[in-house]
């Protein structure tokens, strides 16, 4: 099923600052469980793509939620706290990535933050991952050009990096030859961060 | 029942009826107004394209001199893939202008989200 969507306030789908939304306000919407529905958060690619940043985000456990700035911060806050800012700026529509077609007349793209969304959805497939910033680099408008994928990460502790990078490797070189065209050069994964999950942390008291 | 015609469709009418093929579409899970910069380029000073306005058509339709410029943005699902799916958006685009016997210009369509599985869907 599918719905018209409208980008509000005049943003078109190139929403500055998440159509006029804070990322808080996108988390408090969330708690609410997305009701009464707003169609001003509904009807903007931007804010769709943030809420699917902070849904997966949950997803990881309450340890890895700030719902309550006055609480004594867990260890690995600042993490988060990064994870939280890059979702307003990966959910930006960005620059325009051609998809090839052969067709006459013919002008197809996806948008930078089409991709970057669902590079961090491939943050499903290996268990404790989370990526924080995702770049592409290259002349990513330029049909053909080498573009290399670069994200950072915070992996679960006690489980091999190697192995659980070679697995996000995988899963986003996967998702990108399903959904793009772009001549893949590399992906590089930066390990910034070796989280203890708060799972861990009860099933150690 | 017959088919309407070029000259039985207004612009409104048919960028109607281009949503319609692009809303049936297989892997198309919801529809965006145009207003990248991009496209706004080839849009401007054509009211109605920009998405300012609440009534504007989600597909945008223009006369152009090169023919019928034709922009929309999608949300597809996951599972179909983008690439494939943003394909025959264009292809049904096509097909229905060429019945139509209306002269395709350029055919923008751009995918501004994914959508996976278990990624909750606006409501209607």
């Amino acid at each position: 099923m599918n719905q018209e969507h409208d980008p509000p306030r005049g943003a078109g789908l190139d929403p500055a600052d998440l159509d006029g939304f804070t990322i808080e306000q996108l988390s408090d919407y969330l708690d609410r469980g997305r009701s009464p529905s707003d169609p001003a958060i509904e009807q903007s690619p931007g804010c769709q793509l943030a809420l699917d940043a902070l849904e997966r985000l949950r997803a990881l456990g309450p340890a890895l939620v700030l719902s309550d700035a006055s609480a004594e911060p867990p260890p690995d806050e600042g993490w988060v706290q990064q994870v939280l800012a890059g979702i307003t700026q990966d959910a930006r529509a960005g620059r325009r990535v051609p998809i090839s077609s052969t067709a006459s007349g013919a002008d197809l793209g996806i948008t930078e933050g089409a991709i970057r969304g669902l590079v961090h959805a491939a943050e499903r497939e290996v268990s404790g991952m989370l990526i924080g910033r995702c770049a592409l680099l290259g002349e990513i408008t330029e049909a053909g050009q080498p573009v290399t994928v670069r994200v950072e990460v915070s992996v679960p502790y006690g489980e091999p990096i190697p192995a659980l990078v070679a697995r996000l490797r995988s899963a986003i070189a996967g998702r990108l030859a399903v959904h793009t065209t772009m001549a893949l050069a590399g992906i590089d994964i930066a390990v910034q961060d070796v989280r203890q999950l708060q799972q861990t942390h009860q099933e150690d008291q | 029942m017959t088919s309407p015609t070029a000259d039985d469709l207004t612009p409104a009418g048919l960028a109607a009826a281009l949503e319609q093929v692009v809303r049936a579409t297989a892997g198309v899970t919801a529809l965006f107004r145009p207003g990248l910069p991009l496209v706004r380029s080839i849009a401007s000073g054509v009211r109605g394209v920009s998405g300012a306005e609440p009534h504007a058509p989600v597909v945008a339709v223009e006369q152009t001199p090169d023919g019928l410029a034709v922009e929309v943005g999608i949300s597809v699902r996951a599972g179909a893939g983008a690439v494939a799916t943003i394909r025959e958006v264009h292809a049904g685009i096509a097909e229905l202008l060429g019945r139509l016997g209306v002269v395709a210009g350029p055919i923008l369509v751009t995918v501004v989200r994914v959508e996976e599985a278990g990624q909750a869907e606006p409501p209607d």
